[in-house]
């Protein structure tokens, strides 16, 4: 499972965000073509797939000797990140809480 | 306890008295320490209360229960700076706390919910995610990935 901070950087950048959109509308496509008329080379295409693949964002499968690229539902799932972002505020302030109210007052 | 995926639930064991823990959730100074905000306002069951962060950014709680040394709760509107009045009545969320003695200190249950009503574009703006066009483009693929 990928973490929040990683789907935030993935999509913080606008060439990925590009290939998201172009996945988004035109479904599943091959690493050619999703680089495709994008301004970087076949290589920096190939690192933004693997940051976003990283994310959580698209999986990877191969038909015949071509790379092909999609969505992943399961992960791209806003209102799911949405509660992650709730929780981990949750779990900051919980601690804090503990620390305080288990501080002994009598070491300093 | 509620285990809807739209709400949040924990569970802490804290090695220290009941009295010490209801006084850093319940009272105005204990909660000022932990939240790191300033209370401002009375702070008494049905009372609006504003919690001033140091940003210089608030938001406004209502506190619906306060039962000494067993449950307290609040509701508001979670995630980014709101008053009471902002958002619908039906977007708040409430957080309740409860305390129970242990033999060797308090075990703290805290549950949020529900978070089902708010927005979707509220959660985005809440996720930082309100750069102009991301929205549009964040609903393009949630039509996508949700069709």
């Amino acid at each position: 499972m990928s973490e929040l901070w990683q789907v935030f950087i993935a999509l913080g950048d606008p060439n990925r965000l590009a290939m998201v959109q172009r996945l988004a509308k035109g479904g599943p496509l091959s690493m050619v073509r999703l680089s495709e008329g994008m301004n970087f080379t076949r290589q920096a295409g190939a690192k933004h797939i693997a940051v976003l693949r990283e994310a959580g964002l698209v999986h990877l499968t191969k038909s015949g000797r071509e790379q092909i690229v999609s969505l992943d539902r399961k992960n791209f799932h806003l209102a799911g990140m949405f509660m992650r972002q709730m929780e981990a505020e949750w779990d900051d302030r919980l601690a804090s809480l503990k620390m305080i109210v288990e501080e002994d007052p009598t070491k300093h | 306890m509620e285990t809807s995926p739209q709400t949040i639930s924990r569970q802490i064991m804290l090695k220290a008295s009941l009295e010490k823990v209801w006084t850093a959730i319940a009272t105005p100074e204990g909660f000022e320490g932990w939240f790191t905000c300033k209370v401002i306002g009375t702070w008494e069951l049905n009372k609006d209360v504003i919690l001033l962060w140091p940003s210089g950014n608030s938001n406004e709680i209502r506190i619906v229960a306060l039962n000494p040394q067993s449950e307290f709760a609040y509701q508001w509107h979670p995630g980014g700076y709101a008053k009471l009045g902002d958002f619908p009545e039906e977007q708040l969320t409430t957080v309740t706390f409860r305390l129970h003695s242990t033999g060797d200190g308090t075990n703290l249950e805290m549950v949020e919910g529900d978070f089902a009503d708010i927005p979707e574009e509220r959660r985005l703006k809440v996720m930082g995610l309100n750069t102009a066009g991301w929205e549009e483009e964040l609903e393009n693929i949630r039509k996508y990935v949700e069709a």
